[in-house]
């Protein structure tokens, strides 16, 4: 009798422990999907990249067609307006009309701030995925934003290309919203935190329409997304993600 | 005859000549000084470089080092090596794989070269496990597939180290002269970890004045500084065949090889696994670095190998590093100047104290001429008078010199405290141990026996100039 106890109990314990575990990486793809999970995109955004001594503002649009083709144009300011960047797969191309050159952005350039600002290209191909690249926790539940969230804790797989040592994601329990994540190092110390704000219905969907990350050891350093239009689900030609295309696209 | 002369008269006035012999002997002693020093400098860098970062000879294949191309590599490295080997000046021979890599840790970047390196044949060639920082873990190890070796600079640059008043912290701290109030704060400090120079720096900041704490953030941060060993590192790069690469290393050791530029710039892995990565050949290898046993014959050794190798690149370390030989030419020829202008000076107190010397003597050289001297004679025995005066205090001063240039080299003379950050920026040592050959110290009694002939020359042509029967007048 108590053996059997004994048994159920272990037996219990592991397998709440799974349901705990499969539904903290439920909830961590369920966001992912929302974020980039639509067949295509169409945003307009302007960046403001803040630094204690100035702040710039960058306009640009970008079109998406599933997770790995986007075309990104920037429209203002004047100096960098018409410049484009492709990126297929794991490859990514910048087009400057200034001086007519195509570059393939080498490796050397893929951990740059993207445009100065905090967003490194390296974010921007987002090589590693949330939700196949780490073992995922509930640890809490908060509000954030005025949402109702889950706190779930994200340790990277011994074999995953992450350099974290863990990342906090704060995920709203009714549309699987990402409000808030906190990225450490392997010794536990903050070193970026995401924020999401403002959180509208657009195109049909809800979503926060104003993101911004803040790197926590510069001071006063930020980079500010302020989505102005987004349509979703528009069809796009494969052609339109081409090298040609950069140099046509207005 | 002459000679025995000259000697006497020198010493006929003694404090006069002794003044001027200790003139030119502390001449001699600063100038000898000073150049060992500058040479030392110069033949540290040169050792540094030759030992930690470049190698006697290297080869290539041609163009590599015009852009470090991926694709310019040996397909069969091992066979070159053994082939190598069999020359008879070589002493040892290892290969490295370079990319140019990306290195992320979390929230920082930083550029550098990778190199893949076979650890048993890269000590044999280089003494970086030497250089392996204090607490710094340890060189690579074959077993060790996804340990990474980088250097201090780069550590700090990716935030890989910290700062900590830890107990061992604090007794290196106290030997060092830091006032007992300021220990006494630092121990208040125990066990709090700064996080960057920055945050060290500022701290420092509020118990000193700016001044202070910027000489003392070098040794504050010497003793302080812990490495996050094991920590993780991801490199990225272009592998040969275009595509973006990379892996994920964990720090197995940390180096300071004291040129901060080749420390931020450069981490090493095994060979094998950056290989693969990188989509080389198994046996690939960029370039392959080689010790001899007689420096001397370098350019005879290069041409056997280029012989063999006709359609590869081989380059001595001048060939490589032309400003660190054009530093050491430099060095010298400042050198000489330097001497020269003592020199320059000190013939002025020579001919001076020569034309005294005369002027006292009038009489007596009227005697001299007056019976029978020949005006040879005369002028050989002034001359003689000043270089002897000259030598002497030239023997003295580098007697002087080589002692202390001896009690010195020893131990070195310790910069670190003043200026170790701002010499390992320029890539010198801050311990520096001055050192002076034979061939330098050669051109410099040299250039002594110039200046005292060229001193002696005006005085003793007054001498000649004399007219017998006036200077018997003389009073």
């Amino acid at each position: 009798m108590n053996r059997i106890k004994t048994v159920s109990l272990i037996l219990m314990l592991i397998f709440s422990h799974q349901v705990m575990a499969q539904d903290a990486k439920e909830i961590v793809r369920k966001a992912d999907e929302r974020s980039q999970g639509e067949k295509s995109s169409y945003t307009e955004m302007v960046m403001t990249v803040v630094r204690p001594s100035y702040d710039r503002k960058i306009s640009f649009k970008s079109w998406t067609k599933g997770k790995d083709k986007s075309l990104t144009l920037i429209t203002s300011p004047a100096r960098d307006k018409g410049q484009t960047f492709l990126k297929r797969g794991n490859e990514m191309w910048n087009w400057n009309p200034v001086i007519s050159r195509m570059i393939k952005l080498p490796a050397s350039m893929m951990s740059q701030g993207w445009m100065g600002s905090d967003f490194t290209n390296d974010d921007i191909m987002n090589e590693s995925s949330i939700v196949v690249d780490y073992s995922h926790k509930v640890v809490g539940e908060e509000i954030i934003e005025g949402f109702e969230c889950y706190k779930i804790e994200l340790i990277p797989n011994a074999e995953a290309e992450v350099v974290w040592g863990k990342i906090h994601m704060w995920i709203s329990k009714n549309d699987f919203l990402m409000l808030k994540n906190q990225y450490f190092d392997e010794d536990g110390y903050l070193i970026r935190t995401e924020n999401g704000y403002d959180v509208r219905e657009m195109d049909g969907r809800l979503l926060p329409s104003r993101f911004e990350l803040i790197p926590e050891e510069e001071d006063g350093q930020k980079t500010i997304v302020e989505i102005i239009t987004i349509k979703f689900n528009d069809e796009y030609d494969d052609r339109f993600f081409s090298q040609q295309n950069m140099k046509r696209i207005k | 005859m002459i000679f025995q002369i000259a000697w006497k008269n020198i010493w006929r006035s003694r404090i006069r000549s002794l003044v001027v012999i200790v003139a030119v002997a502390l001449g001699m002693f600063g100038g000898i000084y000073t150049v060992a020093v500058m040479l030392g400098m110069a033949d540290q860098r040169v050792q540094m470089a030759l030992g930690n970062e470049l190698g006697h000879l290297q080869i290539y294949q041609p163009g590599y080092r015009d852009n470090n191309d991926i694709l310019h590599f040996f397909n069969d490295a091992d066979s070159m090596i053994n082939r190598i080997e069999t020359i008879e000046n070589v002493a040892h021979v290892t290969h490295r794989v370079r990319v140019q890599a990306m290195a992320n840790s979390a929230g920082y970047t930083s550029g550098v070269i990778l190199s893949g390196i076979n650890p048993e044949k890269e000590v044999q060639v280089f003494n970086l496990k030497d250089k392996i920082c204090v607490d710094g873990g340890e060189f690579l190890t074959n077993d060790n597939t996804r340990g990474v070796l980088i250097g201090r600079k780069l550590a700090e640059n990716l935030r890989l180290v910290y700062y900590e008043f830890s107990e061992s912290a604090l007794s290196n701290l106290e030997e060092l002269n830091f006032s007992d109030e300021i220990i006494s704060i630092f121990k208040t400090k125990k066990d709090e970890v700064f996080r960057s120079e920055k945050e060290l720096k500022e701290f420092l900041m509020t118990i000193m004045d700016e001044e202070k704490a910027n000489t003392a953030i070098y040794k504050v941060e010497n003793a302080t500084i812990k490495f996050k060993l094991r920590n993780k590192i991801r490199f990225q790069f272009q592998d040969a065949r275009g595509d973006l690469s990379g892996g994920m290393y964990r720090v197995a050791g940390v180096y300071q090889t004291g040129n901060n530029m080749y420390d931020a710039s450069n981490a090493f892995v095994l060979d094998d696994v950056l290989v693969k990565q990188a989509s080389l050949p198994e046996r690939a290898a960029h370039e392959i670095i080689i010790r001899l046993k007689d420096s001397d014959l370098i350019d005879e050794t290069k041409a056997q190998i280029s012989d063999i190798y006709s359609d590869t690149e081989t380059k001595t370390w001048i060939e490589m590093e032309p400003m660190l030989k054009t530093m050491n030419d430099m060095m010298w020829v400042f050198s000489l100047f330097f001497i020269a202008i003592i020199l320059f000076a000190l013939s002025f107190g020579i001919i001076n104290t020569m034309l005294m010397a005369i002027l006292e003597r009038t009489r007596e050289i009227g005697m001299l001429m007056a019976v029978g001297m020949s005006r040879k004679r005369i002028f050989n025995m002034i001359m003689t008078e000043t270089i002897m005066l000259t030598a002497t205090g030239a023997v003295a001063g580098m007697i002087l010199g080589s002692i202390v240039i001896a009690a010195t080299a020893s131990n070195g003379i310790d910069l670190s405290a003043m200026y170790g950050d701002g010499l390992a920026e320029m890539g010198f040592s801050a311990v520096l141990t001055p050192v002076i050959g034979a061939r330098e110290y050669l051109m410099i009694v040299a250039l002594v026996l110039a200046t005292g002939i060229l001193a002696s020359i005006y005085p003793a042509r007054k001498a000649l100039k004399l007219n017998p029967v006036a200077a018997l007048r003389a009073e």
